[in-house]
């Protein structure tokens, strides 16, 4: 027997059948009367604010990443979702779901943080005294803040790439004020050639962003450090260096 | 706030609160951690009610889009248990509401959606929202909506259809 469209949907509807018993009736009745009292509710707001205070804070070291929740074949119903950030789905949903190479992040999985980690460029190279952990602790935290549950992977590998355009420019004007010219030579360098950030060069459809980047540099080896500060800014290297909001 | 405005605000948190239960309890392992998620709700409900939308169907689709944050915290955090939960906590524990399904197949050709594609299958076919209400749910466009139930359904007949059923 092969199934029908209408027993298929007959047989999807059946894995969420439901039994409400009697006392679950009852107490679940008596659940929500309780809400109907505005002192539970606040009460019950106070608690909850504390205890996100204290889950962000946990949550914002990169590491931590939660253990993996696998779907296997005979589970329950109830069970059955995967809770995995990684969707499957490529480029803009709206538009064609094949077009893109970048896949879709459901940043509000368990193992989000996981993806943001593995998101991170092997090849990209940064100034001395910055460590690939402080790239992604600034990425995590860029991330955590994104509200709207999804963003595509390349994203995050192009958000890898602005907190190195940040950390070089950082350190070329820090070299200016330590008068290091050779250590300003190799931030200069880096920040002149876009090879250094090429999923940033493959997002600039129009070339301007590229273009500017190229162009604040190219004043700062003429010895305008105003035009590197002004990179700093632009960049937004506050919130990724400093973690100052955006 | 007037009377009218909270009388209405129970009779619909009330009428709603079961089917909460129940998307939950679909959804969450292990199953009473179903009565943590609906208070968080309830809670979110009452703190936002007055943005509940006035047509029924637009509040029972916004209902659920809170409830779907509720679920990703859930799943990102844990369970934040709460005392008042805790006799419901018990039921659930002793009279499952969502029972385990042996149809294998079923739940393996599910499995196979994409995240997003199954949860709007379930939408529609758990929760009985129609297809532009389920896009709601999930921040989707009306067509967008149906294009995407369109695809995910063939494909899930497709799955269902590779070998005779063995049920």
């Amino acid at each position: 027997m092969t199934d029908t469209e209408d027993d298929a949907d007959a047989r999807i509807q059946a894995l969420g059948a439901l039994r409400l018993s009697p006392p679950v009736a009852r107490e679940l009745g008596e659940l929500t009367r309780a809400f109907e009292d505005p002192r539970l509710r606040a009460s019950l707001d106070r608690a909850s604010r504390r205890e996100r205070t204290v889950v962000r804070a946990r949550r914002i070291i990169a590491g931590a990443v939660v253990a993996l929740a696998g779907v296997g074949l005979a589970v329950p119903a109830a069970a059955l979702t995967s809770w995995l950030a990684r969707t499957g789905e490529f480029g803009n949903p709206a538009v064609n779901t094949e077009e893109d190479a970048t896949e879709w992040i459901d940043l509000r999985a368990p193992d989000a943080p996981e993806v943001v980690v593995e998101a991170y460029p092997a090849e990209l190279r940064l100034p001395e005294g910055v460590t690939p952990e402080d790239a992604i602790a600034s990425v995590t935290r860029v991330f955590e803040k994104m509200s709207d549950g999804f963003a595509q992977e390349g994203l995050m590998t192009s958000t890898y790439e602005n907190f190195a355009l940040c950390a070089w420019t950082a350190d070329w004007l820090d070299a200016d004020a330590d008068a290091d010219s050779a250590r300003g030579n190799r931030a200069a360098d880096w920040l002149s050639d876009p090879a250094n950030y090429p999923t940033m060069v493959s997002q600039d459809i129009t070339g301007d962003i590229v273009a500017s980047i190229l162009e604040y540099t190219a004043a700062g080896r003429a010895g305008q450090m105003d035009s590197v500060s002004q990179l700093y800014k632009v960049a937004s290297c506050k919130g990724l260096l400093e973690g100052v909001e955006w | 706030m007037t009377a009218t405005f909270d009388d209405n605000t129970e009779q619909f948190i009330r009428s709603v609160a079961s089917d909460l239960l129940g998307y939950f309890a679909r959804r969450v392992s292990p199953a009473e951690d179903a009565a943590d998620c609906l208070s968080e709700t309830l809670l979110v409900l009452w703190r936002r009610r007055d943005r509940l939308p006035i047509e029924h169907d637009q509040r029972r689709a916004w209902s659920f889009g809170i409830a779907r944050n509720v679920l990703n915290a859930h799943r990102r955090t844990a369970a934040k248990r709460l005392a008042i939960t805790e006799r419901l906590r018990t039921e659930l524990r002793q009279h499952p509401i969502a029972p385990a399904s042996d149809d294998d197949r079923a739940i393996t050709a599910l499995a196979s959606l994409s995240r997003r594609d199954q949860e709007l299958i379930c939408l529609i076919a758990w929760e009985g929202f129609g297809v532009a209400e389920a896009g709601a749910v999930l921040g989707l466009r009306a067509d967008a909506a149906r294009a995407r139930y369109s695809r995910a359904r063939r494909r899930l007949r497709a799955e269902l259809n590779e070998r005779p059923s063995v049920r």
